[in-house]
């Protein structure tokens, strides 16, 4: 039910995620954020199990700070990234953790930024643009054909809304809410609520 | 009056010391003599040998690529350390900065920053001055290396487990010579650097072998300056790619004949 989408840009990264939090049938909450900050330049998504969720998305930012304060230095996507990895495949044979993952971070020092895609199995591979959930069966091919090394912001908005538009409209589940995320050297930002209604004529309006 | 509180690492004495550390400390001023200069565009260390005999078997350095060093050593691929001290206790402690060193990539996919390294290490220094009942480490470190976040850099680590950061440091016997003539090389006048604090120098890596040599001719006891007696390891960029590299004896007589005019100042 839970749907993430994301991309690499020009200094740039984009990310989605529905905003509901449901169990079984019953949909909770309408207004649920899928994309926790990690550190300032750095976005974990989160799908799957909304309590591992938690408890593990808290387990990394905890860490990271951690690291940050002892070592008066910030750890780059990349070492985040394999950390985060680290700690799933250890629990996998453990205690697993429900949550499968899309980590997107700005490093200044590289001037770029990256996107990973985490799953609770421990597989960690970098990515230019992927999904988790049920969105990563549609919005797959349509980021296949139209996604572009250094897109712009406004054409990366136009590309990721054209995701979100395919999502809503096929998925039996309704995912009319979602949230979108940029990345940049200025850190993180929300860019726009969308609420998308593929029956009405004016299909995607932005809530404020 | 003092004996009564030199037993015990884990005693201060009446006036508020710790003997067994600053024992400790004496034993390395007693050690082969460690030099080591941070360049801008790298690090080198070099040391004294102290086991200098004809009877040491050295067959292994012509038949493979290992470095048999006596007082140098690699801990990864971007940090080297000179030991001066007892080197039955270095080692100890170079096991475990190597281990600590592959844990960090292990866990976070990155080489390890030099100066998380070199507090590990001196953590666990501190640890055998104040518990345990177990004696301190009777070793100095010069650790050397490179990160991405504060480029090349040269610690000393010492027995009672403090460090800092060095642009040029001496340790062992007659270091204290050494260290005069290291200040006087890269101190800048007042006049010269126009404003009205003293200024360092910036060598380059080339600038700091031939100070390095300049002063380990001038300190230590022997004669002549070979391969036999000395070491030499670097940290630099090569190809943008960070290289560390003990020298062997080969290459040490090379660098020796090139800076020989150095030697032969006096």
């Amino acid at each position: 039910m839970d749907s993430l989408v994301g991309f690499v840009g020009k200094n740039y990264v984009l990310m989605a995620g529905d905003t509901n939090a449901g169990r079984s049938i019953m949909r909770l909450k309408e207004d649920f954020d899928k994309l926790v900050p990690v550190d300032s330049h750095k976005i974990l998504a989160k799908s799957g199990e909304i309590g591992d969720g938690n408890q593990f998305c808290n387990l990394i930012i905890r860490n990271v700070s951690l690291y940050r304060i002892n070592n008066e230095t910030e750890l780059s996507t990349k070492s985040v990234a394999h950390y985060t990895r680290r700690q799933l495949a250890t629990a996998i044979r453990k205690n697993p953790y429900s949550v499968n993952l899309l980590l997107g971070g700005y490093d200044k020092k590289d001037q770029k930024g990256s996107l990973y895609y985490l799953d609770y199995l421990g597989s960690s591979k970098k990515i230019n643009y992927g999904a988790q959930g049920y969105a990563a069966l549609f919005v797959g091919s349509i980021l296949d054909r139209f996604w572009k090394e250094d897109l712009d912001f406004e054409d990366g908005l136009e590309l990721m809304k054209k995701c979100l538009r395919e999502v809503e409209k096929r998925l039996i589940i309704g995912t009319r809410c979602f949230l979108i995320k940029m990345i940049n050297s200025d850190g993180i930002a929300v860019v726009e609520k969308v609420m998308i209604n593929s029956k009405k004529k004016n299909e995607i309006e932005e809530e404020n | 009056m003092s004996r009564r509180y030199d037993t015990k690492t884990t005693i201060f004495s009446p006036e508020g010391r710790l003997y067994q550390v600053e024992y400790a400390m004496e034993a390395i001023r007693h050690a082969g003599s460690a030099v080591g200069i941070l360049a801008t565009d790298g690090v080198i260390l070099a040391t004294e040998k102290r086991v200098v005999s004809p009877l040491l078997d050295q067959s292994i350095i012509s038949k493979t690529e290992i470095s048999n060093s006596e007082k140098l050593y690699k801990i990864d691929s971007h940090l080297v350390c000179a030991v001066a001290g007892i080197t039955s206790d270095a080692n100890t402690l170079i096991n475990i900065s190597r281990m600590t060193c592959q844990r960090h990539t292990y866990t976070y996919g990155q080489k390890m920053p030099i100066e998380q390294l070199v507090r590990r290490v001196c953590d666990i220094k501190q640890g055998y001055t104040q518990y345990g009942g177990l004696r301190p480490f009777g070793v100095s470190f010069l650790f050397a290396g490179y990160d991405k976040d504060f480029g090349f850099q040269l610690y000393l680590a010492d027995p009672s487990g403090n460090y800092s950061g060095w642009k040029a440091v001496a340790i062992g016997t007659n270091h204290n010579s050494a260290t005069s003539m290291l200040r006087s090389e890269f101190k800048i006048n007042k006049e010269q650097t126009g404003d009205n604090i003293e200024g360092t120098k910036e060598l380059n890596l080339k600038e700091a072998t031939k100070l390095v040599v300049k002063v380990l001719a001038k300190t230590m006891d022997s004669t002549s300056l070979t391969s036999e007696k000395l070491e030499f390891s670097f940290v630099k960029k090569v190809d943008g790619k960070i290289v560390t590299e003990i020298l062997s004896p080969k290459k040490v007589d090379e660098l020796l004949k090139e800076h020989k005019d150095v030697i032969e100042e006096d």
